[in-house]
């Protein structure tokens, strides 16, 4: 596969898989906007940019499955917190499971095309 | 590089995020624009240098406005592509199975072992009946696909609500759940965004607050309370108005100012003013669709400019959008 198809691929992929990434961000506390856009971009791969996150939040909150609200900061002036919505939560939830498997059979495959 | 530089360089940064966001509607370019301005206060305030490579850095890592752009617009302008996520979730779980078949017939064809490939059965719907799925939430056009798609008929009637944005369901019949013969009509009520209103309010008088004038917003029980201090001073006039937007289930304020700007700086922060706490208590009802305020010989004074919200001071006008969703 040459290099340009698999940044393709990988586009392919992440596009499916980011706005679960930030949902599980969202699942144990509620979080504000720079700290989520920073988290998601330390990790390997997923976003291009911290601001990429923006539309994504912005879908998310269109889709009902996060809201926004305020909340007083310790330093500065009152920070916008993302949180799930119930039906955020319940996607959240059927993703996962179905992720697991989806990963699960992928990779079973995978192996057993290594030990061929 | 002074401080000023420093904010030049943010300046031009959301200018251009600004022209990139260009093609969008203007409520989510608005939107946009407002996080992520956020974001960037908030990231300069966790810098440990104010340096112009740290805040160059900062922008980096914030990204390209034309990739931000990209995202937004790539669902905006094909909304094919836009998958709702219950959809993906539908997908993959179809994806899932399809990949576990595959999994197990090829784990039975490599070892040559018996057959224990499940039997699937890909609906348990009976041809007498099928389930309303719950779709209040979901845009009108998502809840007649997904209404549809489960083989039943849909009817919307309009209803203004400040709550629920604009095109977005308030409540359907039958309810989800319930049992219908296939071919059933379910009628969606949809919101037709908030009640029209031509009213104008003057500044209500914040009577508790330590300014001496306000405008706030109040969305509905329970949301935070905005407004917009303002201390007189000895600059020019100035006039605002606030509009709200009803967007991605959020209301956005949107305020203009015209007038004299000059070293003016503004905050704007969620306040909670107490709920039926007389003058600063508006019914929901009752909010306007806009609120005009002549603001007189004031100018909008606070700390830094740069604090929360965005005034270009070499602009005589300037907007900028809020929001906040309501807590439930």
């Amino acid at each position: 596969m040459v290099a340009g198809e698999t940044t393709k691929l990988l586009t392919q992929m992440r596009r499916g898989a980011i706005e679960y990434c930030v949902l599980a961000l969202l699942r144990d506390h509620d979080r504000y906007g720079f700290d989520l856009t920073r988290t998601l971009a330390d990790a390997d791969g997923l976003v291009t940019s911290e601001g990429t996150v923006y539309p994504l939040l912005s879908r998310l909150r269109q889709d009902g499955l996060v809201e926004t609200f305020w909340q007083e900061s310790p330093q500065g002036p009152p920070r916008r917190y993302y949180r799930l919505t119930k039906d955020g939560r319940l996607a959240l939830e059927a993703f996962m499971v179905q992720w697991r498997r989806f990963r699960d059979a992928v990779d079973t495959l995978m192996t057993e095309g290594d030990t061929r | 590089m002074t401080k000023t530089d420093l904010d030049g360089l943010i300046d031009n940064y959301l200018r251009r995020l600004d022209a990139a966001l260009g093609p969008l509607p203007t409520a989510r370019r608005q939107q946009l624009l407002t996080e992520i301005t956020e974001h960037l206060h908030e990231a300069r305030s966790a810098l440990p240098d104010q340096t112009e490579a740290a805040v160059r850095d900062l922008l980096d890592r914030v990204g390209q406005p034309e990739d931000i752009a990209a995202e937004a617009l790539a669902d905006q302008s094909d909304p094919r592509r836009r998958w709702s996520t219950r959809r993906l979730a539908v997908g993959l779980i179809g994806l899932a199975v399809l990949l576990g078949l595959g999994a197990a017939l090829a784990l039975n064809f490599i070892g040559g072992g018996p057959s224990s490939t499940k039997t699937y059965n890909p609906s348990a719907t009976t041809v007498t009946g099928v389930d309303v799925p719950n779709v209040i939430g979901m845009s009108t056009v998502q809840a007649g696909n997904e209404l549809r798609a489960s083989g039943m008929a849909v009817t919307t009637a309009e209803q203004p609500s400040t709550a629920v944005p604009t095109n977005v369901v308030i409540s359907q019949a039958p309810a989800a759940g319930s049992r219908v013969a296939r071919g059933s009509v379910v009628t969606l009520t949809v919101s037709s965004g908030p009640p029209s209103s031509t009213a104008t309010s003057t500044i209500p008088n914040i009577g508790s607050t330590p300014v001496p004038n306000g405008i706030y917003v109040d969305g509905s029980q329970g949301t935070p309370h905005y407004f917009i201090s303002l201390t007189n001073t000895t600059g020019g006039g100035l006039s605002g108005s606030v509009d709200f937007l009803y967007q991605d289930g959020q209301t956005s304020v949107v305020f203009t100012f015209e007038g004299t700007t000059q070293n003016a700086v503004a905050t704007l922060h969620p306040t909670n003013i107490p709920q039926n706490g007389g003058s600063a208590s508006q019914n929901p009802a009752t909010v306007p669709s806009a609120i005009s305020a002549t603001l007189g010989p004031a100018s909008i004074s606070l700390g830094e400019c740069t604090s929360y919200l965005h005034f270009t001071q070499s602009l005589a006008q300037c907007g900028f959008a809020y929001s906040s969703q309501g807590v439930r």
